[in-house]
């Protein structure tokens, strides 16, 4: 993921095809010419024939994905945010860097706003690490979806992860917290009906 | 004894490195679950130190050993600002940026030893141990 290439990378294919076609023009001036020369550039044309293969399946990938470079991870670390009813449900299963957990906060609230769900689950299961930094933006996004009025539900905390955050100082107050995702939906489900039932 | 590793901090990508490489030496060491998570989240704080006030450093992990007792010792270098008042920043809610005022006394909690030195204008070094229980 983080191994960064020179702009060499990028820019040796083209002159391999070059140069592989021009070894192609001189193959077939040379076979009409005398045929004795084909023994002379037939292992260097299959010598760049590798390369030339190699780069042609880099080109197909795209030149990010064979730099490996930030951009390419970061759009590769987005989460997806799906939705059950009205609720929509994000399960975080890489770690999250700095600016892909901001993608994801700024992700969320776009979804809350374009979907008006009623609830949100993030689901930390497959986390094994919230800093503080991770447990701040859990608590923006409880407090900014509250704020548009959508209620958040943090399930799956590890246990590892409960005990280092408290630990840490971040009790994460304020925030709901539920065993499971399974739990996390009873909890929404059942504020809902408790919603309906204060208003009707 | 197995060698240093060294994880340079360049970017916030680098952090999330960082605190992978502390955990697998941890994991590898014999640390539980519980202990990996705590060196893990206290290299991930140290290391977000490094990226965001001196914008460059490294990490260092390595085994220790004292008295047939088997450790992990992190220590986290750079060359940057410095620290006016170690004290200050190692009370709890203090914090001069986007933190919360956790990150080095939260980081000192989940390690068994801490020590800070650092000389303003010219870097900071930390170094923590934890101990296998």
């Amino acid at each position: 993921m983080n191994t960064y290439s020179s702009t060499a990378m990028h820019t040796a294919p083209e002159c391999v095809v070059y140069y592989a076609d021009t070894c192609a023009v001189f193959l077939r001036y040379h076979r009409t010419v005398s045929a004795w020369t084909n023994w002379l550039w037939l292992p260097i044309i299959s010598s760049y024939g590798v390369i030339l293969t190699s780069s042609r399946a880099e080109r197909t990938l795209g030149p990010g994905l064979v730099s490996g470079d930030e951009e390419v991870s970061l759009e590769s670390l987005r989460i997806p945010i799906l939705k059950i009813g009205d609720v929509l449900i994000a399960s975080i299963q890489v770690a999250l860097h700095d600016a892909s957990a901001v993608q994801f906060k700024d992700d969320l609230l776009q979804k809350i706003y374009d979907t008006k769900a009623r609830g949100l689950i993030v689901d930390l299961t497959a986390v094994d690490v919230v800093d503080s930094f991770i447990g701040r933006l859990i608590s923006d996004i409880a407090s900014m979806a509250g704020l548009m009025g959508t209620k958040v539900v943090i399930t799956g905390l590890q246990p590892a992860v409960a005990i280092t955050l408290v630990e840490l100082g971040l009790e994460l107050t304020g925030v709901m917290t539920a065993l499971n995702l399974e739990k996390g939906l009873a909890m929404l489900r059942r504020q809902a009906g408790e919603g309906a039932d204060g208003t009707g | 004894m197995a060698q240093a590793k060294v994880a340079p901090i360049r970017s916030d990508l680098d952090i999330v490195i960082a605190r992978t490489l502390a955990r697998d030496t941890a994991k590898t060491l014999g640390f539980g679950a519980i202990d990996q998570a705590r060196i893990a989240t206290a290299v991930s704080e140290l290391a977000r130190n490094v990226f965001l006030y001196a914008g460059t450093g490294t990490v260092t992990v390595r085994e220790i050993e004292r008295a047939g007792r088997k450790g992990i010792e992190i220590i986290c270098e750079d060359q940057g600002p410095g620290i006016a008042d170690v004290e200050l920043v190692m009370q709890d809610g203090y914090s001069t940026s986007r933190g919360m005022g956790m990150g080095l006394p939260g980081a000192k909690r989940l390690m068994d030893e801490f020590d800070i030195k650092s000389v303003e204008g010219q870097g900071t070094l930390i170094q923590c141990r934890k101990w296998r229980t």
